[in-house]
């Protein structure tokens, strides 16, 4: 018998048995080991949703991202709920619902709806408290809202458009719904804005439906019907877009004045495409609102109308970007 | 110490306890996916069952509300239990979502049995405004818990099929792990095997050479050495033990074997010399009595000598005598030595009396004083001097010859000693038996060496000292 040939052969099977051993442990724990499956059962001291008026939009999605922060603090449950696209029905049952399970707080989009007053004012009745966001509903019983004031971010965008503009204007105005009160207040804001400057005049309205192949629409119906058009007020996030998108392949350069800071929208500023948009803070508001909330079932005090920052950016302040848009729509 | 049997069943042992754990494992974790298979389906039939009986629920009330039926509110109440019933069994489920959902779940049945409640209230109170709107309001509320119930069973769902890929996943580690445990073990068997026989084997090798050596007449090899603590170790041991008695036996066998060739080799002078001995023997008889008849009496006696020494000689040499016999032999040479040499040669005899009936071999000590004869005092002029002593010392019975002849030098005493002479060729002796023949038979009769001790010089004389173990004492 050959003696080293027989050392090597065996260091190689006792290596072999070690490594399938070894192996035969490792696949044996991943086949057998059973992890007794541990729901999180933190708890916690309320139970609030937060009902958007569409789920996966950016927008609602940094309201949502606030609220959560703010939600972690608070020993929050917290339920972000909501039709998939926008949909007054669906907004108004998935408020409905939340009334019927008893929650804690409910926080929802003011919903231009004849049924939505009834329904915020049954959920106060039942003692539930009810944070109107974004877009306040101010005939109802709701408890408070959180958000812009509309009205006063309608007023900046005038105020820039005067501001930033020379001669005779004529702007054609994209909204996002007609009938909505935060959209109506932000035409109404411009239009108080320019009412004293003679050379400002509004031509049309017309209405995107917030997609954004609504506002192309919208804008491509306002130039055919008023060749004359010099500039554009977009109410809505994606209405500074579909404007864009009509107004980029023509020679003439129109002024336009946006809404939100969506990363397009920063990106049309940066080309000068855009020329100034409306910031606002949702970060805030869901943050703001679940604090409200809370004082609420505190029995605390607290003032009816609780306004988020509004600002105007230009392509200026891209210098300092970050201090402008902190907690703003990225 | 471990046995053979014992290494076997550790060997089963091992192997066995291997796939009990194998087998156990597989049926806990079996178990414990059952387990919660059924949980899931459980909740599934659960909360499929709240769903309809909710539903039920509201037919009941939308009946009672129609036909203002007793039957409707009998069957509205039970219906209402069943459905408490089942809200309270889903609440003591295990939770398998966040509690808070859960809860939102089961306020919303609560808020239904609520407004189906007031609605019947209110029929019955027959306020139509209000139960129009409750029932309004709870027929909405059944679509909501039929919607949440849905949803619920949709994460349910969910989980199934991350349960389900961690089945699949599981099942792909229990194929690899079952390669690895037939590999493991084949292996584990291998060494098992490997080292088991390696134990066996490597003794018996070293057994096989051993008896080989043994067989082929070598049993002065080694003593064979087995490190395995087994019965094979014992093996070892008695095959060690069995080789030295073999070597001793044969050793004693030799010595015997000796002793017997040399005995066989003076019988056969014997018979050299038996016929005419006889013949002779007669002879002087007669010749003595002649000698008798005739008056010549010193030559009568002198025969008588003769004969009784040849008749001496001619006892059965294996049989052993008394120094009694011996020293009258002595005595009878003696006497025909005087008469041949008269003053030339003295013979003293000093003897113990109560030593002679110490038993000695036949023909021992006549030769040794034929041989201080011979080769010491022969060739004097005069003086010379042989001396036969008996005695007893503590523990021995001594017989010394002492003579005043030639003398040895060391050097010849110690060949004499040694034997390494050539001893059947002496001649002259009236016996025919040399001294070296009378040393090697005195120490296998003794069984010792120190039978013989020779002190002599060249021309000092020579002293022989038979050292013979008192009886009782050997």
């Amino acid at each position: 018998m050959n003696r080293p040939f027989n050392k090597w052969l065996y260091s190689l099977l006792f290596l072999l048995f070690l490594f399938s051993f070894f192996n035969m442990l490792y696949y044996g724990k991943k086949t057998f080991h059973v992890e007794s499956k541990t729901v999180d059962t933190k708890k916690y001291q309320y139970h609030f949703v937060l009902i958007p008026e569409e789920v996966d939009n950016d927008y609602w999605r940094l309201v949502e991202k606030g609220a959560r922060s703010a939600a972690l603090k608070n020993d929050v449950y917290l339920e972000y709920l909501g039709p998939k696209q926008a949909n007054n029905d669906e907004h108004l049952r998935t408020i409905d619902q939340a009334i019927a399970s008893q929650v804690d707080g409910i926080m929802t989009q003011g919903v231009t709806d004849p049924a939505f007053i009834p329904l915020i004012n049954k959920a106060v009745q039942k003692g539930i408290p009810v944070v109107t966001v974004d877009t306040d509903a101010p005939d109802s019983d709701r408890n408070v809202y959180v958000g812009t004031n509309n009205y006063y971010a309608g007023f900046l965008a005038g105020q820039a458009f005067i501001q930033d503009t020379k001669g005779e204007q004529y702007v054609g105005i994209v909204t996002g719904r007609l009938h909505a009160s935060h959209q109506k207040l932000r035409v109404q804001g411009f239009k108080d804005a320019i009412k004293h400057d003679k050379r400002i005049h509004i031509v049309d309205i017309k209405e995107s439906n917030i997609t954004k192949t609504g506002a192309v629409q919208a804008t491509y119906d306002l130039i055919k019907e008023h060749p004359h058009i010099t500039a554009f007020y977009g109410t809505s996030a994606l209405d500074g877009l579909g404007i864009v998108e009509v107004v980029e392949n023509r020679k003439q350069d129109y002024y336009i004045i946006a809404f939100d800071t969506l990363p397009a929208t920063l990106k049309y500023i940066n080309k000068g495409k855009i020329d100034a948009t409306v910031v606002q803070y949702p970060i805030r508001m869901g943050e703001n609102a679940i604090e409200a909330l809370i004082k609420l079932i505190n029995g605390e005090k607290v003032d009816p109308l609780q306004f988020t920052e509004t600002k105007i950016f230009r392509k200026e302040d891209f210098l300092n970007l970050n201090t402008k848009l902190e907690g703003a729509w990225r | 110490m471990t046995s053979i049997r014992s290494k076997l069943i550790f060997y089963f042992f091992t192997f066995i306890l291997l796939f009990h754990v194998v087998s156990i494992s597989i049926y806990i974790s079996t178990q414990h996916f059952m387990k919660q298979y059924q949980e899931g389906f459980d909740r599934f039939l659960l909360l499929n069952d709240i769903s309809q009986t909710s539903f039920k629920l509201y037919e009941k009330v939308n009946g009672y509300v129609v036909e203002k039926n007793e039957t409707f509110f009998n069957e509205f109440h039970q219906t209402k239990q069943g459905l408490i019933s089942k809200k309270e069994a889903l609440e003591k489920v295990h939770p398998w979502i966040e509690k808070e959902e859960l809860n939102k779940y089961l306020n919303m049945i609560e808020t239904f049995i609520l407004e189906c409640e007031m609605t019947m209230g209110f029929v019955i109170r027959g306020d139509i405004e209000q139960y129009t709107n409750h029932l309004q309001e709870a027929k909405n509320i059944a679509y909501y818990i039929q919607e949440t119930t849905l949803s619920l069973i949709d994460i349910e769902l969910t989980d199934y099929q991350s349960f389900n890929v961690e089945m699949e996943e599981r099942k792909k580690a229990f194929k690899s792990f079952m390669i690895y445990l037939f590999s493991t073990t084949v292996l584990l068997a291998v060494f098992f095997a490997l080292w088991f026989s390696y134990g066996i084997n490597k003794p018996i090798q070293v057994l096989f050479q051993a008896a080989k050596e043994v067989s082929a007449g070598k049993l002065d090899g080694d003593d064979v050495i087995i490190s395995s603590n087994d019965e094979l170790k014992h093996l070892g041991q008695a095959f060690n033990n069995m080789r030295q008695n073999i070597r001793k036996l044969i050793e004693e066998i030799k010595k015997k074997s000796e002793l017997d060739r040399l005995l066989k080799e003076l019988e056969l002078k014997h018979l050299q010399n038996q016929i005419n001995p006889h013949f002779l023997f007669n002879t002087l008889n007669t010749i003595s009595r002649m000698a008798y008849l005739e008056n010549a009496n010193v030559t009568s006696r002198l025969i008588e000598s003769v004969s009784s020494l040849l008749r001496h000689s001619l006892r059965d040499i294996k049989k052993s005598t008394t120094l009694r016999e011996e020293v009258n032999v002595v005595k009878e040479y003696f006497y025909i030595q005087k008469t041949r040499f008269a003053d030339r040669i003295s013979f003293q005899v000093h003897i113990e009396k109560h030593c002679l009936d110490t038993k000695i071999p036949s023909l021992t000590i006549q030769p040794l004083v034929e041989n201080a004869f011979i080769h010491g005092v022969e060739g004097k002029e005069e003086g010379g001097i042989i001396r036969l002593s008996i005695y007893e010392t503590k523990e021995h019975v001594v017989v010394e010859v002492y003579d005043n002849g030639v003398g040895m030098s060391e050097v010849q005493v110690q060949a004499l000693l040694k034997e390494e002479n050539d001893f059947s060729a002496h001649t002259g002796h009236s016996t025919g038996i040399g001294i070296q023949n009378v040393i090697r038979r005195l120490k296998l009769f003794y069984q010792t060496e120190d039978v013989v001790q020779i002190f002599s010089s060249p021309n000092e004389g020579t002293t022989i000292y038979l050292l013979l173990p008192k009886e009782g004492n050997t």
